[in-house]
């Protein structure tokens, strides 16, 4: 028997890509002084939301993932949320009220394959006390992936010949331009603050990814979805 | 420099090393009176130092037979299968502290009536990973 037969069951397998980590960033910022409000249209009416900027060289969005905390010592990730565009990481402070107080954030960026047609030579932000690979340990192996476009109200199912619950992960275009992890809870999500804004929701069963694409009320347009579905469960 | 598209794996580039993966179960059912909240939680430990720690924290529902990832999902109205879903709210915590992972979904009860939840189970699973934070 072929050892990629079960290579679900191994931790790397040459056949399979993994997650490409270009940016790990850790620290913290003052809320209230190191912030910049992006003013959105919100159900017809201006609606301030504050972000921390980190500048990036990468030339194009890249995938974010957050934690942050108020304490050091007490994280979360999903009180808060990072995008990117092509010249910045965006870490969310507040909305409605303008924030204060300190945030702790955590922030690995990792690479999408073929954004567009650039492949730019980028110089990665990597602490120096980082494992670059560990054979002892395993690592999500991408099974799928691609980009799908998706208006709103639309969905897409794509289909896995895996027989079990897969782990994936899927980002998206909230607005032009700017890649947002895929999210969505209804329409109380605090990350829906404005009228234009694309969101979605995503989930796996035995035998597909479903992707829907949700708006608040006025779409900026389509947008583009990049799944990963993973041989791990 | 280097040009990472369409690279399988490269010295330059970490990736998510994933060094556990726990998992437990959240039981959900009963009664919420009207105006009430309940929660249901679980707890994961996982075995990194905490300063070092990130995961994907993904819930698998048996009612539905539909995996979701709770990452940047604070209203998991999806997640959860309830009604009428139009006027309940069900948030999801997620934190992370010095040894553990919890997962808290709270079900706030505005119907206006008690309502009798679907009993299901919510099956957690958190690939974690070391990174050098």
């Amino acid at each position: 028997m072929s050892l990629l037969t079960q290579a679900a069951n191994v931790v790397f397998a040459t056949k399979y890509p993994i997650d490409k980590i270009v940016g790990i960033y850790s620290g913290s910022f003052n809320a209230a002084t190191d912030t910049t409000a992006i003013t959105y249209t919100f159900i017809g009416s201006p609606y301030q939301v504050w972000w921390y900027k980190i500048p990036h060289t990468f030339t194009r969005p890249v995938f974010c993932d957050l934690l942050t905390s108020t304490d050091d010592t007490t994280y979360t990730n999903n009180t808060s949320i990072a995008f990117s565009d092509s010249s910045y990481l965006y870490i969310y402070a507040g909305q409605g009220i303008a924030p204060s107080g300190t945030i702790y954030y955590k922030l690995v960026a990792s690479w999408i394959d073929n954004y567009d047609n650039t492949n730019p030579a980028i110089t990665p932000v990597i602490p120096g006390n980082t494992a670059f690979f560990d054979s002892r340990q395993n690592y999500q192996k991408i099974y799928l992936q691609n980009v799908v476009s998706l208006a709103n109200g639309a969905s897409t199912s794509i289909t896995h010949a895996l027989g079990y619950q897969p782990n994936a992960k899927v980002y998206m275009e909230c607005f032009s331009g700017q890649v947002w992890p895929c999210h969505t809870g209804g329409t109380n999500d605090a990350f829906l603050f404005a009228d234009s804004e694309n969101t979605g929701y995503f989930s796996m069963t035995n035998s597909a990814l479903s992707i829907q694409c949700d708006t608040n009320a006025s779409s900026f347009g389509v947008s583009r979805f990049w799944y990963r579905v993973y041989l791990d469960k | 420099m280097i040009r990472p598209d369409n690279v399988q794996l490269a010295s330059m580039l970490p990736a998510y090393v994933n060094t556990s993966s726990p998992t437990a179960t959240i039981s959900i059912s009963g009664t919420i009176a009207n105006g009430n909240t309940q929660n249901f939680s679980t707890s994961l430990a996982f075995n990194v130092a905490a300063r070092n720690v990130m995961a994907d924290v993904y819930g698998s529902n048996n009612l539905t037979g539909a995996k979701f990832l709770l990452n940047n999902l604070l209203v998991a109205t999806s997640g959860i299968e309830y009604s009428p879903k139009s006027t309940e709210l069900c948030q999801m915590e997620l934190s992370y502290n010095a040894t553990t992972i919890t997962v808290t979904f709270s079900v706030f009860n505005g119907t206006g009536s008690s309502i009798t939840l679907n009993a299901q189970t919510v099956t957690i699973v958190a690939p974690t990973y070391k990174l050098p934070f």
